[in-house]
């Protein structure tokens, strides 16, 4: 069985390094605004920063809305790895992914997801309180 | 599987594939404008010629619609290939003299100079266009009219489409980006349509998508429900986090959260 990812709420102080280790591991400009981990800080009274990254859900609405099957699991890492040269820029996985956690790169307009870096997620391995955690 | 020789270097193919298949899984290039992984092969635009040779015979045929047989022999720039390669750029380019695709592509051939008479077309014909918008999308909006050099790829009659969902797919597919698609904030412009893009129930900003291209999402996929897909990414993101909230002892797994 592939690996998964495990948050610990409790521990996450919501300093957002699992963001800016994203930017620097997926984008060419090393942009925190488009991470494909988001770090949110709550209100009070339950003060504490929950991450929110892809689930890589097992029946997965963005692998099934995509008309031409740019959107497949990886059978090794057990993420859904998107292959940039079937997509067609519909977007459709955008709006179908009931978590929002497919976003939209605004440098060329193709969408990004979490792939779990080819198995070794970097944000787990920068989370300085150990938050979050893959086993 | 089925052995075949590209460039004299065996390569495993599957019984289904085509030579262009095989070649680009092996990691040869072959130039092409009207090939696209996920649609059948058309051979239109004729650029991806190579030299089959099939128990003695050579022939010069396009790798995207010949299907891959034990024993071929494949060979991809010889004299022969670049020749006619080389003239049928000089037509492609000729009818659409602007295009950076076609200008790299002639670049790498060595073709300098194009003799023949410079259209002022901005399509070459290739129809990847019609078939996503068929085979893929399912709006089935476009269609091919006319016959020979006067083929053009529009909606019916060249009236703004009425079953058109303003996907833009067709913009994007488009290998000398000649469609006309503007994406603004609030509105979706193609093909002479003018789209309004459906908003969120929860915070009223436009979504990425319009209102008929949802129904067509949701006509295709049962997965897809009304309540999910009419919601922003940022305010999906805050319902995933109230749910996190909720879930208050303990540690909570994206397994749990997942479908």
């Amino acid at each position: 069985m592939s690996k998964t990812f495990i948050i610990n709420p409790e521990k996450c102080t919501g300093c957002r390094t699992c963001e800016l280790t994203c930017a620097y591991t997926h984008t060419v400009n090393n942009q925190p605004g488009i991470s494909r981990i988001r770090a949110f800080n709550t209100k009070p009274p339950m003060e504490r920063g929950i991450p929110i990254v892809c689930l890589q859900c097992d029946s997965a609405a963005c692998v099934e809305v995509c008309p031409v099957g740019a959107l497949q699991r990886n059978l090794e890492t057990g993420a859904i790895d998107v292959d940039y040269e079937r997509c067609i820029n519909c977007h459709a996985c955008y709006s179908a992914c009931p978590f929002g956690n497919i976003l939209i790169e605004p440098v060329n307009n193709r969408i990004a997801k979490c792939d779990k870096c080819g198995g070794e997620p970097q944000c787990v391995k920068f989370c300085p309180t150990n938050a979050l955690e893959y086993k | 599987m089925v052995k075949i020789k590209i460039n004299d270097k065996i390569v495993q193919a599957h019984k289904w594939e085509t030579v262009l298949q095989a070649a680009i899984r092996a990691g040869f290039e072959i130039p092409s404008l009207c090939y696209h992984p996920s649609l059948k092969a058309d051979g239109s635009c004729r650029l991806c010629l190579v030299e089959i040779n099939k128990g003695g015979k050579t022939k010069i045929e396009t790798a995207c619609t010949v299907p891959v047989k034990e024993g071929m022999e494949v060979k991809l720039d010889t004299a022969e290939v670049i020749k006619h390669r080389k003239n049928i750029l000089e037509m492609l380019i000729a009818q659409v003299p602007d295009s950076p695709v076609l200008t790299e592509l002639a670049a790498k051939d060595g073709l300098k100079d194009i003799k023949l008479a410079k259209g002022e077309d901005v399509c070459i014909k290739c129809g990847l266009c019609v078939r996503i918008c068929k085979e893929r999308i399912g709006a089935d909006a476009l269609a091919m009219q006319g016959r020979g050099p006067d083929v053009t790829f529009t909606p019916p009659f060249g009236e703004a489409p009425e079953s058109c969902v303003g996907c833009g797919s067709c913009a994007f597919i488009c290998p000398v980006q000649c469609i006309k698609y503007e994406n603004n904030f609030a509105d979706i412009k193609i093909w002479g349509k003018n789209f309004e893009k459906a908003v969120c129930s929860e915070c009223g900003m436009p979504l990425e998508h319009t209102r008929e291209h949802i129904e067509l999402m949701k006509s295709r996929h049962e997965i897809i429900k009304e309540e999910e897909v009419l919601v922003c990414e940022k305010c999906s993101r805050k319902k995933t986090l109230e749910t996190m909230k909720n879930i208050v002892d303990g540690q909570l797994t994206f397994k749990k959260m997942g479908r």
